[in-house]
């Protein structure tokens, strides 16, 4: 099954791996991540959980690295799907309408890292920071707190 | 509808003492008695433990998981030092494998019974609230027994844990769990039979299979909706791949049927702690403690009482976490619980919010609207509770 999912998403996929302790991922493009979700929805039959959205502040590399962690039911596997966009201007497409379940996490990502998630109309800030932190990410890395900024 | 004579009323609920006696907030938009939309606002618990993570070291970051979650602490600390233990390429002896596993069920218990408890109170119950709230200190007296504490743990440590059992507690253990067992049971026919109960939570709060999956739930909200998922069997971590249970799936997707998952999961861990207990293996607990980790990546899932699990881990070298992220399982299922309140009346939110078991702690994060004259409410769930049983 595994060879039939990286045969599945092999047209979008930039660089594969293992994680430490064996779970699988699989970099792709930003500008694919609806058509790799579409190509797991369609191949699953909807049935892909989207367990959460990790936002990783890569201050060196200039990027921030969105980790995508995926539960497929009908093969009880779990997979991560990643897509970098660049860290002065991050933006990725939204896919609430394809998931509905990851309204939440994209809120999370948007209030805490300032990375904007195209066609999610939802977006607030702040979600779950305290109000008088106003447009601050602090999940940054180079965030140091209301009194240093 | 809005603006009409008969228009929406905003019944707040929350943020003090929404559920469970921990802030949160909740927009009920009503109309008379009916719940047209419900709106959560999440937030007011929110410490900041990711960035903390990232300011301490892998050794402090056990007793700060720990601290995310009080109910459940024991599902974060296995889940954080199974994180850093695959970064740092380290496995765990086998003995405090089968001794997280204990600990880790006798936590399940304790947060089912707890819930239970809350549920029957919620429901006007408060005989039964009591007496399952009185069967829970034997599993309390439990936890403390093995790990010296009775609510924050501080048992599991990076490559181990950190106490072993001897003979005697082991059998001092395995005489409470009939017991325990025999009240369970009881339990789970007042649930199954009464019929206050029943009429209060059967067909209450229906989340269909299909919405539990787009709105990606987890946990016994999850199984109680028909969607077979347990990571202890569909990603086997501590002794869970060496230990027979039964992952308890019922297909009527109300109320009632979160709650008798609950219940006999409660029974299945019960099995679980006295084999493991039984077939515990000799050696030893711990390996030596490492400081630092080697530049990686890891994932870790663990089934925590109200769910899925997730942690990860990103390191660059060092003592410290380059990143840490932590995915708690109320915040995933707080989207579809939001949707399971429409159509049902005020009276019915402390039953479907219960069923839920929140935990806006970890998560963490309600207000009733009246439809038609667009007043806002601030209810508690005290109240509302009552309201329910009039």
């Amino acid at each position: 099954m595994e060879s039939k999912l990286s045969e599945k998403l092999k047209d979008f996929i930039i660089e594969s791996g293992k994680f430490k302790g064996g779970s699988e991922f699989f970099k792709v493009d930003r500008g694919k991540l609806r058509d790799v979700f579409n190509a797991l929805l369609r191949e699953f039959k909807g049935e892909v959980h989207v367990t959460t959205i990790t936002a990783i502040d890569r201050l060196d590399e200039k990027k921030i690295e969105l980790d995508y962690e995926i539960w497929i039911y009908p093969i009880k596997k779990a997979i991560t799907i990643k897509v970098d966009t660049p860290r002065d201007d991050p933006k990725v497409d939204s896919i609430i309408d394809l998931v509905p379940g990851a309204l939440l996490y994209e809120l999370e990502v948007h209030d805490l890292f300032g990375v904007k998630f195209i066609g999610n109309s939802y977006l607030v800030k702040p979600f779950i920071i305290s109000e008088d932190l106003g447009s601050a990410t602090p999940l940054r890395k180079d965030w140091r707190g209301p009194s240093r900024q | 509808m809005e603006g009409s004579l008969t228009s929406i009323i905003n019944l707040i609920f929350g943020p003090q003492h929404p559920a469970l006696h921990e802030p949160e907030l909740f927009r009920f938009k009503v109309e008379g008695e009916i719940v047209v939309k419900a709106e959560p606002r999440i937030g007011y618990v929110h410490r900041g433990i990711e960035k903390l993570f990232e300011k301490n070291t892998y050794i402090k970051g056990i007793y700060l998981s720990e601290r995310i979650c009080g109910i459940c602490n024991v599902a974060h600390t296995v889940c954080y030092c199974q994180v850093v233990e695959n970064v740092m390429n380290i496995e765990p002896p086998p003995r405090a494998k089968y001794l997280r596993a204990v600990v880790h069920e006798l936590n399940r218990i304790h947060s089912h019974l707890l819930l239970l408890g809350v549920a029957a109170e919620e429901l006007g119950f408060d005989t039964l609230f009591m007496l399952i709230w009185r069967d829970r200190e034997l599993v309390m007296d439990l936890i403390e027994l093995i790990t010296g504490n009775r609510v924050m743990s501080a048992f599991n440590t990076i490559g181990g844990v950190r106490r072993d059992v001897n003979a005697e507690t082991i059998e001092k253990v395995l005489k409470v769990l009939p017991k325990l067992e025999e009240r369970v049971k009881y339990y789970r026919k007042v649930f199954e039979e009464d019929p206050t109960i029943r009429k209060r939570t059967v067909d209450v709060g229906i989340l269909p299979r299909r919405d539990a999956i787009r709105y990606c739930v987890v946990g016994p909200m999850a199984r109680g909706s028909a969607v077979d998922v347990d990571i202890r069997r569909d990603i086997p971590y501590a002794a869970y791949d060496e230990i027979p249970f039964n992952v308890i799936v019922r297909d009527e997707c109300d109320v009632w049927a979160r709650l008798m998952v609950r219940v006999d999961e409660v029974l299945e861990s019960i099995n679980i702690v006295r084999y493991a207990l039984e077939h515990l293996p000799s050696g030893q607990i711990r390996l030596p403690l490492k400081r630092s980790a080697p530049p990686g990546e890891a994932i870790s899932r663990v089934e925590a009482p109200r769910g899925e699990l997730l942690y990860h881990l990103v390191s660059k070298g060092g003592i410290t976490p380059y990143r840490l992220k932590v995915r708690t399982p109320t915040l995933a299922n707080l989207l579809a619980a939001s949707k399971l309140f429409e159509g049902h009346t005020i009276a019915d939110i402390p039953a479907i919010l219960v069923s839920i078991d929140p935990c806006f702690a970890c998560t963490d994060r309600v207000t009733l609207v009246d439809v038609k004259s667009g007043k806002s409410t601030k209810v508690s769930l005290r109240e509302l509770a009552r309201r329910g049983r009039e």
